[in-house]
């Protein structure tokens, strides 16, 4: 696929993608997940890598799509909100850091909620687009930028995820590769 | 009535399992494609629930290999995948369902009910 080609489908059909991701997440959870903001824009480098270097210890689940064009998607949570999340998916209080269990269920958040992302483009260009099983990481996100992001610019999908009147939010962000 | 999930996430086979035994239904796990083929040939389960994305063998191609040798297998998709086209192949594959991550718990039972049914 040209990357004119893929820059005019993302930009036709990101945002309805992000808005079903939002609410796979919202179905899966059970918690009451609203998108708040959702965009198509290009970023640098240095700003796709800045947005990673928190403060705060975070979880974040990688997914890579392989099939109409390569991108890698990115579920991004605090650590509190990760806690959070899982606590209501296994329907008790879980510790912090996430056991075995915890990363799988989170893992498959991240399965889900990208997999919804990627089966709207499916479904609107008929031909399948898989991803791989998630990768779920633990503070180390500034590897995995590097990795998925080798070109000076990036064109990045993001929403911004949150329970309605609480502090538990989500941010997606989907990256494809373009072909030089 | 034995029924086998096949899901690289331990989350989820938990998670079907305490849904499937509440229901009074005897529950094998298989953690990849290569494993749920290994595990039918062997206990000959009533009903596979089936993932797609797992490594070692897809889902797909999972359920293929378990149809062509036992074409009576009944087998549903559960994957987050509910693309026209991976629907399309599943169904090309043998499946009898699939049913589209998330999913409420009440259409997995009315998926295996109606394979278990009367």
């Amino acid at each position: 696929m040209e990357v004119q080609e893929i820059l005019n489908i993302w930009q036709q059909a990101s945002v309805p993608a992000l808005n079903r991701a939002g609410f796979a997440l919202k179905q899966f959870s059970g918690l009451d997940f609203v998108v708040k903001e959702s965009f198509v824009k290009a970023v640098s480098i240095e700003d796709m890598s800045a947005r990673f270097t928190h403060d705060d210890p975070i979880y974040a689940v990688h997914l890579r799509a392989i099939g109409l064009f390569n991108a890698d998607v990115i579920l991004v949570f605090s650590d509190v909100n990760s806690q959070q999340l899982v606590s209501t998916l296994m329907g008790e209080p879980v510790e912090l850091p996430l056991d075995s269990m915890g990363v799988s269920a989170l893992g498959e958040v991240g399965n889900v909620v990208g997999t919804a992302f990627l089966n709207v483009f499916s479904d609107l260009l008929q031909n399948a687009w898989e991803p791989t099983t998630p990768r779920v990481i633990h503070q180390s996100t500034q590897d995995l930028i590097e990795a998925i992001s080798p070109t000076s610019t990036i064109i990045l999908s993001e929403a911004l995820f949150q329970v309605t009147n609480e502090e538990v939010t989500a941010e997606i962000m989907v990256v494809p590769t373009l072909p030089s | 009535m034995k029924i086998l999930i096949a899901d690289d996430a331990a989350f989820m086979r938990m998670r079907l399992r305490k849904l499937l035994e509440a229901e009074q239904f005897e529950v094998i796990e298989a953690a990849d494609g290569q494993q749920a083929v290994a595990m039918y040939q062997e206990q000959h389960p009533a009903i596979v629930l089936m993932d797609i994305t797992m490594p070692e063998m897809d889902g797909v191609t999972a359920c293929q290999t378990i149809c062509q040798a036992d074409p009576n297998a009944k087998v549903v998709m559960v994957s987050a995948l509910g693309q026209q086209a991976m629907i399309v192949s599943a169904m090309q594959a043998g499946a009898k369902d699939f049913v589209v991550k998330p999913y409420e718990p009440q259409r997995i039972l009315q998926a295996v009910g109606k394979w278990t049914g009367p």
